[in-house]
């Protein structure tokens, strides 16, 4: 069994790093070349559906990666962490009800573009830098 | 929550990273603590306190 030494040791100084940037990198790297594929390339029913699904092996890795980096961090990192992705989960539940009430108010067009996962990335980037400035 | 982990560190001559690699978290933990922007959990403060050899209660006392 791994000490807390060990652990520590292991995640450095406490934080989320460069594997776990890395991995949301290519993620986003991933879901890019999908949606840039459907859009301009003709393939079939099956094709698409595979190209459609490509992406989620590297979500899976990214989410793996970030649920053992957050594991291996000390109590205050978790701390940030589980306040930074409530201010995620909140703000993003305030951006969609804020966007289908645009729709529903008949400004579709403005509406119809919804970047969902920049909206959650961004407002995970500021709840961290937030908890870590607190807790600095 | 007050606390005199600064005081007891300064006695041992530590440095805030040797005081966090010897507790097993990160020098920000250390330093929020000292700064008591952040009360530890039970498990980390008794361990503070074994490491200085001393009660909980000698090193964590509740704000008035």
């Amino acid at each position: 069994m791994r000490t807390m030494k060990e652990a520590a040791a292991e995640c450095g100084p406490g934080r989320i790093g460069s594997p776990q940037i890395g991995m949301a990198l290519l993620a986003a790297a991933a879901l890019i070349a999908a949606s840039w594929t459907l859009k301009h390339v003709e393939l079939g029913a099956g094709a698409r559906l595979a190209v459609a699904f490509a992406p989620l092996p590297a979500y899976a890795l990214f989410l793996r990666s970030m649920w053992q980096a957050i594991r291996s961090t000390d109590e205050l990192q978790q701390r940030i962490q589980l306040e930074a992705l409530a201010f995620t989960f909140g703000g993003t539940v305030l951006a969609t009800i804020a966007h289908d009430y645009l729709r529903k108010a008949g400004f579709g067009a403005a509406a119809e573009e919804f970047p969902l996962l920049a909206i959650m990335a961004g407002l995970y980037i500021v709840g961290v830098l937030a908890g870590r400035r607190r807790f600095r | 929550m007050k606390n005199r982990l600064r005081a007891l560190r300064g006695g041992k001559s530590w440095s805030q990273q040797e005081l966090a690699q010897r507790l097993a978290v990160s020098r920000q933990t250390v330093n929020a603590i000292e700064t008591e922007r952040y009360d530890p959990s039970l498990p980390l403060a008794f361990r503070i306190a074994h490491l200085f050899g001393k009660r909980v209660e000698e090193i964590f006392e509740p704000d008035a």
